[in-house]
């Protein structure tokens, strides 16, 4: 024992040491950068990185070479990968961060919480300003991810905009002369009839990604207990997870476990896999977003298969119903060599010509009002489908967790994870909302201000 | 020892720059192995405990010096002794069974004539050619729910009621990662065994047998005593690579450590800290963790299994 502490010490030591110098190294590097803002505007390069998965990288290049005519002597270097995070984060780190990223809050390296935490992101308030501040839909500039800090200040910006709902089978309800479930009662009705043709009622990505019940979790929430509720839910609020409306969501799962509506297998099954056994017919509900046509573009599927989007259904008839909706945040490095044109591209990205590049090469649509109107012959059906959701009356609910500072606790991954155990029968909602509750009692002392 | 004084005598210059000349060249083999252990092992491994004072995010833009409290909140993290419980489950059975099936596998090939003995060394030692990742993947098509190898075959013989949702379900899931675990490692300390085994003199198996020793008492009295020391080297490989190789099958077979953490493993706890939770320091504490963990392990292991090595 004597020889591990005596080697425990010797470490300690010379990794004190080690680490001080490397403090140093970086604090140097990160000088750097305002020399070089000096330059000329003359001949000014700008590195974009962005998350390649899903989207594909034509987009980009597409983007850059349209901004590299409008604005001569500018030339762009596109960075895109489907593991970002792992490529910038040495960059970030060593103090020579991209100067734009496009890598959305949701991605599992955790960028942008980081960037947050460590306030280290540009501020962009200026970009929307005047016009474009109007024309972005409502409340989509208000979530933690893009004003983090509560002073109203923007740090992030809205890029892609989706809603997200239960997608099912038009065909397939179509022969069967089912109509799209309204009420959560009608929803269960509906799962016995399939039941006695062999086909399940709900399945999702239980195995890798069962967050995606975010898209029923979320705005069940508000539906039951009205946006404040859910709210309180995303902000820690004492009692919020032990509410009413949270209770009344929790037993909608309960139900789909109790009544065997689940897809036999689903607790095993990647987002792909329960994608495909939907694709056949072989259950009616997944929960999921715009992008599930391009994503399954090439799997095999049912014959005659059409895609439907549906909101998700309510508790009583004449409930106000709400829908979740996304954003994929893009953002500029504090440290970043040039943040001036950075904002340009932002602003640029807003643009009409802009956003039919986006929407046609990538489906991805910014959340402008009016915004898949104009590029409505340039997409999927089903996409079309997601935005106009809210015509049929449906109000969009947006929302991230507020963030806190470096912590253990994880109640979003709880959340879902504890879904998993409903599922399988091994857990009780009430120690579901228990758990929960406990989690957000930690988290509110440590909420970013 | 007579020519040695000799030389001693004779010429003690000549001797002396020898032996400069040997330590000259001794330092020139060394040097580069010890600054690229140095940098590249002892470095990182002193900047794990230093880092893991801090309060810090995955970029390591702001740190914040917070003493020992990244600590304080793993002792009562249950999360993290779930992993380290799972650890341990892992450590236990994924070693006790390989051992018994690799040894037992080596008893048989190494003592009987069999000819096909190359084919089945080859056949056995296949997993470890593969990249683990390979085989994790190939496990999970044979858990597959829908069309994996084992629910099918549950199925052709009606026994619907043991089909399981093999990863994702909490009774299950460390079984079935146990069991890719060991089909991979089977092979490779089969041959290390193997080799102990040749190595005993033939001679007193012949003397056994004339005995008239049975082959069970033959593997317990002779061949296990005689080979102890490679066993108790295995042992101590058996926790390292369990605890690295732990976190490659879990990431790659269940990607959030399965139903509820109930197949995390302090490893894939740790990176999920560091990189989805952006809690770089306390990732860093439960990395500290490890290290004294296998570190007091492999000392118990040798410690426990210290008996005179018979020579022969």
């Amino acid at each position: 024992m004597k020889l591990i502490k005596a080697i425990a010490c010797v470490c300690a030591l010379s990794l004190g040491v080690s680490a001080l110098a490397g403090c140093q190294k970086v604090s140097d590097v990160s000088s750097a950068p305002a020399q070089s803002q000096a330059a000329e505007p003359q001949n000014q390069e700008l590195n974009i990185a962005v998350f390649e998965g899903g989207y594909g990288r034509e987009v980009w290049d597409d983007l850059a070479k349209q901004f590299e005519a409008k604005n001569p002597g500018v030339k762009i270097n596109v960075t895109a990968n489907a593991k970002l995070g792992d490529v910038i984060r040495p960059q970030i780190m060593n103090g020579n961060p991209p100067d734009f990223i496009f890598l959305s809050s949701t991605n599992e390296s955790g960028i942008l919480q980081s960037l947050i935490q460590d306030k280290k992101l540009a501020d962009i308030t200026d970009v929307f300003t005047g016009d474009l501040k109007d024309k972005m839909i409502d409340g989509t500039l208000s979530a933690p991810t893009i004003a983090p800090y509560g002073d109203g200040k923007i740090y992030a910006a809205p890029l892609s905009y989706s809603t997200m709902g239960l997608f099912y089978n038009k065909t397939l309800f179509k022969e069967n002369n089912w109509e799209v479930p309204e009420t959560w009662d009608e929803f269960f009705a509906l799962g016995e009839k399939a039941k006695a043709k062999g086909i399940g009622l709900f399945t999702y990505a239980a195995a890798n990604d069962p967050s995606y019940n975010e898209i029923v979790v979320n705005p069940t929430i508000a539906v039951a207990g009205g946006e404040q509720a859910l709210q309180d839910c995303l902000n820690y609020k004492k009692g919020a997870w032990k509410s009413d409306a949270v209770k009344k969501t929790f037993d909608v799962y309960q139900k789909i476990k109790d009544g065997g509506f689940l897809l036999d297998g689903t607790l095993a099954m990647t987002h792909t896999q329960s994608q495909q056994q939907f694709l056949q017919n072989k259950c009616l509900f997944i929960p999921n977003g715009n992008w599930l046509e391009t994503e399954m573009k090439d799997a095999p599927k049912a014959q005659g298969f059409e895609y439907g989007f549906a909101g998700l259904p309510t508790f009583n008839k004449g409930d106000k119903k709400y829908i979740w909706a996304n954003c994929e945040e893009m953002y500029i490095p504090k440290d970043a060599k040039n943040i001036p044109l950075a904002k340009k591209f932002m602003t640029f990205l807003y643009e009409d010509a802009s956003i039919q590049t986006l929407a046609s090469k990538a489906g991805i649509i910014p959340p402008i009002k009016g915004a898949a109107n104009l590029v409505k012959d340039s997409i999927d059906q089903s996409v079309y489908d997601t935005f106009t959701i809210t015509d049929k009356g449906y109000t969009p609910v947006t929302g991230s967790y507020a963030l806190t500072s470096q912590t253990e606790v994880n109640l979003r991954d709880d959340l879902y994870q504890d879904l998993n155990q409903i599922m399988a029968g091994t857990l009780t909602t009430d120690k579901w909302s228990d758990n929960l509750e406990k989690d957000a009692e930690t988290l509110s002392s440590l909420i970013l201000k | 020892m007579l020519s040695a004084v000799k030389a001693k005598d004779g010429k003690p210059r000549a001797l002396r720059s020898r032996k400069k000349q040997r330590a000259g060249f001794i330092a020139v083999c060394t040097v580069p192995t010890v600054i690229l252990f140095t940098v590249f092992m002892l470095l990182p491994t002193a900047d794990v405990f230093y880092m893991s004072l801090f309060r810090m995010s995955s970029l390591s833009l702001n740190k914040e010096f917070i003493g020992l409290q990244n600590f304080q909140i793993l002792f009562r993290d249950e999360k993290f002794w779930q992993a380290f419980r799972n650890n341990l489950f892992f450590i236990v059975f994924v070693t006790a069974v390989t051992m018994t099936v690799s040894l037992f596998f080596a008893g048989l090939l190494a003592q009987t004539e069999l000819i096909e003995k190359p084919f089945y060394r080859t056949v056995f030692f296949f997993p470890n050619v593969l990249s683990l990742v390979v085989i994790g993947v190939l496990f999970v098509q044979i858990y597959d729910p829908t069309m994996g190898i084992l629910t099918s075959t549950l199925k052709t013989i009606h026994s619907e009621g043991l089909i399981h949702a093999w990863l994702g379900e909490k009774s299950t899931v460390r079984w079935c990662i146990s069991a890719a675990m060991i089909w991979q490692a089977v092979g490779y300390y089969m041959v290390m065994y193997m080799a102990g085994m040749d190595g005993i003199p033939k001679d007193l198996y012949e003397v056994a047998n004339i005995e008239g020793m049975g082959k069970f008492r033959q593997f317990f009295s002779i061949t296990l005593p005689l080979m102890w020391e490679i066993i108790r080297v295995t042992i101590v490989f058996f926790i390292i690579s369990t605890i690295n190789m732990s976190f490659v099958f879990v990431k790659v077979m269940t990607p959030t450590g399965g139903p509820s953490g109930q197949a995390e493993v302090l490893l894939t706890y740790m990176y999920k800290q560091a990189f989805t939770n952006s809690n770089f320091g306390y990732a860093m504490a439960v990395g500290v963790f490890v290290f004294l963990f296998s570190f007091v392990l492999a000392i118990i292991s040798n410690r426990l299994t210290a008996k005179e090595v018979i020579e022969y």
